[in-house]
């Protein structure tokens, strides 16, 4: 549960009054709470109340709860901040315990009882949802639940009260015993654990035969894909619009570490329930929208990276993705190059040509634009910044795969 | 026991009442409110875990007592 440490050098410090260096284990991939599917956010704050109570054995406990201090590694959750741990002075409240309802039970409450993409909240406001803001969006019937009832609803107003109030003078020698602090991390454990998405029209089971992967051209598809795999060889794949992560996981399964990005919430959840279920160590499935990813937002921006910032990689997959962006999103072929040019050294991208099903539907109740939406269009423009080493038809679909090579120098 | 739960429980809610968290404000600093939220309900959430400490104790003697195939009890 504690991203592992080793001692460094005291010479390390910055200053003269350091007692320890210590230097974490280095992670593939740093993700963000506004990118995890309704089941990442729960298995992260559960796994943040763990902490806590196993804290609190030890007269310890965390003063941050931050979710932007958990990240997924081998697919479970971890704390990477080592320095949350301080003692704890007796009496006291947990300092936290704001922090822990605007980051987690906030933001699950309203993605499971309102709508999923409320989730978004997180990514607006740096320190969480704010409580009064997700007491007013919650439905009437929260009231019921007694832990959003305390914790989300109460809690919001005991803010508002409390705004201008000195503590000491109202807190009239008021303490919290251990049994206190103890009831208070089980009572929002059990608040977290009634929370679940239920996704509403059909079992989670079904979503890969709804989603039409079946057929002889998905075969073929999965061993092109294989294949150019094996000839990339990547030490880490991303795998764009991955749906639940059929394709990623022809590449986490070869042991390659791997984040299978997708827009449908729906998808990341189903495959992220997957990754629990098989208990995989290589797939991060994220909350993606490519047509407007995740910016550099916090402070001075720099608080929390963009995507492009975290790339390059070494290898990204685009499968029946360049027909949404450049149709459905208006993105030009020279832009999407470019754009993929940014984020990795090889390429496996999916030509979808206009003829296809697929793409029909696109255009099907809008006006055709896109005259330069061809083969000839799409290997010039990303022939302008990689080497396309390998091409193969996916059975008799019109749809091409290719293996492309960035030529810009890796820096990876 | 029973006396002291409820003793707990109608002090909390008098705190509750008593401290106006259902009137509206505009003003928002939000430490001190979760700071003094937690004091004011710590006696109840404290006397809820010893309850179902008890509880989990209860049961647990009369399932080793009278239960057989007691799976279904002890879940």
């Amino acid at each position: 549960m504690l991203i592992a440490h080793r001692e460094a050098g005291l010479d390390l410090a910055l200053g003269d009054n350091a007692y320890k260096i210590i230097r974490p284990q280095s992670l593939e991939f740093i993700s963000y709470p506004y990118e995890w599917c309704p089941s990442q956010l729960k298995d992260a704050a559960l796994t943040t109340l763990e902490i806590q109570e196993q804290a609190l054995a030890k007269g310890l406990w965390l003063k941050d709860a931050s979710a932007f201090n958990i990240q997924f590694r081998r697919g479970r959750p971890l704390l990477i901040d080592t320095l949350s741990f301080a003692q704890r002075p007796p009496g006291e409240p947990w300092p936290a315990y704001r922090q822990f309802c605007q980051h987690f039970l906030a933001p699950l409450a309203l993605m499971t009882l309102v709508d999923v993409r409320l989730g978004r909240l997180v990514r607006l406001d740096v320190d969480g949802v704010p409580l009064d803001l997700a007491s007013r969006l919650l439905p009437r019937r929260s009231w019921l639940n007694f832990g959003l009832a305390v914790h989300l609803h109460l809690h919001a107003r005991a803010q508002r009260r409390y705004a201008d109030t000195a503590v000491e003078q109202r807190r009239a020698g008021r303490s919290m015993s251990d049994q206190g602090v103890l009831g208070l991390v089980q009572s929002l454990r059990g608040a977290v654990q009634r929370l679940k998405w239920q996704k509403q029209a059909t079992p989670w089971g079904d979503y890969e035969q709804q989603h039409g992967y079946a057929g002889p051209d998905h075969e073929a598809k999965r061993r092109i894909v294989s294949d150019f795999l094996v000839a990339s060889a990547p030490a880490q794949v991303w795998d764009l619009g991955a749906n639940i992560g059929s394709f990623s996981r022809l590449a986490s399964d070869r042991g390659i570490p791997t984040v299978a990005f997708d827009l449908d919430p729906d998808a990341v959840e189903a495959n992220y329930r997957q990754v629990r279920e098989r208990r995989e160590s290589n797939l991060l499935p994220l909350l993606m929208d490519l047509a407007n990813p995740s910016p550099s937002i916090g402070w001075s921006n720099a608080e929390r990276d963009s995507l492009l910032a975290r790339a390059p990689v070494e290898a990204v997959m685009a499968l029946a993705l360049v027909h949404h962006l450049c149709i459905g999103n208006n993105v030009p072929l020279a832009g999407l190059a470019e754009f993929m040019a940014r984020l990795g050294k090889w390429l496996i991208v999916e030509w979808v040509p206009k003829q296809d099903p697929q793409v029909q539907r696109l255009l099907r109740n809008r006006e055709d634009v896109f005259p330069d939406y061809d083969q000839a269009h799409f290997e010039a423009e990303f022939g302008r910044h990689f080497d396309l080493r390998q091409q193969q038809p996916i059975g008799g679909s019109g749809r091409v795969l290719y293996l492309m090579a960035n030529r810009a120098p890796w820096t990876g | 026991m029973l006396k002291v739960g409820l003793g707990l429980v109608s002090e909390v809610g008098r705190n509750l009442l008593a401290s106006g968290l259902l009137r509206p404000h505009t003003y928002l600093d939000p430490g001190s409110g979760s700071y003094l939220l937690q004091l004011l309900i710590a006696g109840l959430l404290g006397a809820a875990l010893t309850v179902r400490l008890y509880w989990s104790r209860i049961k647990a003697f009369f399932v080793k007592r009278f239960g057989k195939g007691g799976d279904d009890e002890a879940e």
